[in-house]
């Protein structure tokens, strides 16, 4: 049967320019909760919540072997005394949870105790007492409602010995390119439970300016404070051309990496709206700049 | 070109005023129309090297609107810890601190006073007026004041311009815009950064630098892998959601004005009218919104936001799923780079923002919904309210004051529907599976047989809340053929409502065999698939043959 829901491609799928790059740091991508960590949307496993947005658990096959720290990636909290609980997007939420961490580098440890229960009715959030500054391993064994799925998952979790900032910043959106560095103009976005929106983009001779030297020269984009990047959608739009329709330069999603390379929209003066999903769930946000290509 | 204005008539200190005017080009003389001093700012008697240093016990500086009996942000009032407090009007700002001294400015008509106020003291070591509009100023280790200029009336970009206080006749043109592409330098204030410190950062025109310790600028660390084809941008789709924990369903999140923040009476209504929108077009079991006096969340209207995301927005909201919500507008009348704000309900001309919608689109980050633009989607406009910009009025979509199909997609899927009945937003595209069974397989004739078809949304991980729901209140067809016929030869029946949702049902006294197949066509109006079951056959082990006796007597029974 066809579907009654027609995908209706629309103008931008015009784009001339459609080569798309991405240079993904090697290390990042190879993890195998790398894929996760990155999805903006969690599955229906164990999610850590903290000040830094939002990791999936790994979960762990045999609960009695212990998880090697080195192998997961690490949920950095930022500061100390984070505000930490375990979610779940399951229905069923969680009937009884035993929550433990021991230190990454001493798994054999005695284990801390971070929270542990039962609920009559299963709970869909389970709050946690952070534990002390260091690097920890966190085990979490939940057995779910009826019908859910039980089992046990792990972090790395990493709590720096710093005070946390009564709101942590969003990083800006940097571009590199032509042998200089610019910070786009922030646009509308959301970061850590915040949502901004802007009235107007800034006139387009005020934004700021990436002078390329080769028409087929790349334009890196990283965040200001190299954190990681789930997504990147580029599109370019002329400058002094009434009515010019934007292009697609880049549309990339389920990324794990601190760099992309968004390829050169060709010779001329452009408009680039840069749209950032941040990992861990933490928001997105749009940036403006303006590009100028030589000719060949 | 250049003046001085000492400040004499002030009878305070120096108040120097100097003129871009003529490196600009910019028409007319210059003058010091007015002292060009905020309202109340004390002034030092005497003026020690600034300090540099910033030190967690310096004074806070606090902020707050001031608003007519229309609304209108008429000003603000500021407070340097114990030590001060001033007036600054509609168009003040101030940036930093810088150490330990704040840029407290004023943009009038054509020109801009700035003041550079001690914190420590609680008062304004030099006053400085320039020609242009400020936006955007920045104080150096070495006490030079760099600040980006905007042509009056214009908003051209006259570029950045860095001032020796002490010397503010002779300012120097740091970056120079060329002709017909105005400089983009953006001198920005220093910011709580990463590493918990104070992070500097210095744009010029094509150039930052940031004093960051430790930062290392980003290197290529790949080349490009060769071409492949972007995709597509789709439309439309669900936009996307946060990945953060949800609301409790039909949650009842009660708001109030803030206190001292308070929403003047000509926009609460359209506050109120954006909440009773998110409970009559959502179609999920979204949170609902409601005014209560008593409520602990908060409707604010006001200048203050609350980090950087939120720095150049005019509305802007913030929560914490399970403890809190809130959200700000910025007072109407605030002069952003690009203009000055126009809410519709104050000034309805075109270039007005509606509150209504904008509220909308803030409750939807509230129960939720993210940017479209975020997933790579370019949806229409009156596909979704949560897009990245909001449109001016004349704009399609700028009075939309219903979720579109979209944001109703990712509601259902994130909170639910309220009833098996509920209409799937056109906006999704859902599978569904169609099971058929018979209450015998294999009958004697006339005995009677009820065929059960159960309509359903398969369980996945990405449908959401709606993974395994029953869909009910939905046309199912029973296709009907004796064995053996060839398939041109389908009776088509509608079966009927059964006693558990998602079930539909019809009865037979076949007098001979049969296959038999549910239907179900999506209507074009749900983001539903189409599906059909399997093939179930009904044997008659006495029926009669195709030409003996079948006859009309075989029609469904009630």
């Amino acid at each position: 049967m066809n579907s009654t829901h027609p995908q209706h491609k629309d103008g931008h799928a015009r784009a001339w320019r459609t080569l798309l790059v991405v240079a993904a740091l090697g290390a990042a991508t190879t993890l195998p909760t790398a894929a996760a960590a990155a999805d903006p949307t969690p599955p229906e496993g164990a999610m850590l919540s903290g000040p830094t947005g939002v990791r999936a658990g790994v979960p762990l096959g045999d609960p009695a072997a212990p998880a090697d720290a080195a192998t997961i990636p690490p949920f950095d909290t930022f500061g100390r005394d984070p505000v930490l609980s375990v979610f779940t997007r399951a229905d069923e939420g969680w009937a009884s949870w035993r929550i433990e961490a021991v230190p990454a580098a001493d798994i054999a440890a005695s284990p801390v105790s971070l929270a542990t229960g039962v609920a009559e009715v299963p709970l869909e959030s389970i709050d946690l007492a952070a534990p002390a500054p260091g690097d920890w391993l966190l085990t979490a064994v939940l057995v779910a409602g009826a019908g859910g799925t039980s089992g046990t998952w792990a972090w790395h979790l990493v709590i720096p010995d710093r005070s946390l900032p009564a709101a942590m910043p969003a990083p800006d959106l940097v571009l590199f390119g032509g042998g200089e560095t610019v910070v786009t103009e922030r646009g509308s976005g959301c970061y850590l439970g915040t949502c901004g929106d802007i009235g107007q983009v800034p006139p387009a001779e005020t934004l700021p300016l990436v002078r390329l030297d080769r028409p087929d020269e790349p334009v890196a984009l990283t965040l200001s404070d190299g954190s990681s990047i789930a997504s990147v959608h580029v599109t370019a739009t002329l400058l002094g051309v009434d009515e010019a329709a934007p292009v697609t330069v880049l549309s990339v999603d389920r990324l794990a990496t601190s760099v992309v390379l968004v390829p050169s929209p060709g010779a001329g003066r452009w408009l680039l709206d840069v749209t950032v999903q941040f990992s861990d769930g933490r928001g997105d946000q749009t940036g403006y700049a303006r590009v100028s290509v030589p000719g060949s | 070109m250049r003046e001085f204005d000492h400040g004499v008539r002030l009878g305070r200190l120096a108040v120097a005023l100097f003129t871009l005017g003529a490196a600009l080009g910019i028409a007319g003389p210059v003058a010091a129309s007015r002292p060009g001093i905020p309202e109340h700012v004390p002034v030092c008697l005497t003026r020690p090297p600034i300090r540099a240093t910033a030190d967690p016990r310096m004074p806070r500086v606090h902020t707050r609107d001031r608003v007519d009996a229309t609304g209108s942000l008429t000003g603000f009032d500021v407070r340097i810890g114990h030590r001060a407090a001033f007036r600054l009007g509609p168009t003040g700002f101030i940036d930093g601190p810088f150490g330990g001294t704040a840029v407290v400015g004023e943009r009038r008509d054509t020109e801009t006073s700035l003041s550079l106020v001690d914190l420590w003291r609680g008062c304004s070591r030099r006053t400085i007026t320039v020609r242009g509009l400020v936006y955007g100023s920045h104080l150096d280790d070495s006490g030079y004041l760099h600040v980006s200029l905007v042509e009056p009336g214009t908003r051209r970009e006259l570029g950045v311009w860095r001032i020796d206080p002490e010397l503010p006749e002779r300012p120097r043109l740091e970056v120079s815009p060329p002709v017909g592409d105005a400089a983009t330098a953006r001198p920005r204030s220093g910011s709580v950064g990463w590493d918990g410190g104070p992070v500097g950062r210095w744009c010029a025109a094509d150039r930052c630098e940031e004093r960051r310790p430790g930062q290392v600028l980003p290197a290529i660390l790949a080349e490009p892998d060769g071409g492949s084809a972007a995709p597509a941008l789709v439309s439309p789709r669900p936009v996307p959601e946060e990945a953060a924990p949800r609301w409790p369903r039909d949650a009842d999140k009660t708001y109030r004005w803030h206190g001292t923040e308070m929403p003047p009476s000509w926009i609460r209504p359209a506050i109120n009218a954006a909440a009773d929108d998110v409970d009559q077009t959502n179609r999920a079991r979204t949170p609902v919104f409601r005014y209560d006096a008593a409520a602990t969340d908060t409707i604010r209207y006001t200048s203050s936001m609350p980090s950087t995301t939120c720095s150049s927005a005019i509305a802007c909201a913030s929560y914490v799923i399970g403890e809190s919500w809130t959200v700000r507008i910025r007072p109407h009348g605030y002069d952003f780079r690009w203009g000055a704000l126009r809410w519709c309900q104050a000034d309805d001309r075109d270039g007005c923002f509606d509150i209504e919608r904008v509220m909308l689109h803030e409750l939807g980050h509230i129960v939720g919904l993210d940017h479209p633009e975020s997933g790579g989607f370019s949806l229409r406009a009156f596909d979704t309210v949560m897009h990245e910009l909001a449109p001016a009025k004349p704009k399609a979509g700028s009075a939309l004051h219903a979720f579109g199909p979209c944001d109703v997609a990712t509601l259902q899927e994130r909170y639910d529907v309220p009833a098996p009945t509920t209409t799937i937003s056109a906006c999704n595209d859902l599978t569904t599976t169609l099971g058929l069974i018979a209450s015998g397989t294999s009958v004697t004739r006339s005995a009677r047989v009820t065929l059960v078809a159960e309509l359903r949304i398969p369980d996945r991980d990405a449908y959401g809340r709606l993974g395994g729901n029953a869909l009910a209140g939905r046309s199912v067809q029973l296709w009907r053929r004796p064995v053996g016929a060839t398939s041109t030869a389908w009776s088509v029946y509608t079966m009927r409502a059964g006693d558990s949702p998602g079930t539909y049902l019809l009865s037979f006294q076949p007098s001979l065999s049969y296959e038999f197949q549910a239907v179900f066509a999506a209507p074009g109006s749900e983001g539903l698939r189409d599906s059909s079951s399997p093939l179930v056959t009904i044997r008659v082990i006495d029926g009669c043959g195709v030409i003996t006796c079948a006859n009309g007597t075989e029609d469904p029974m009630e």
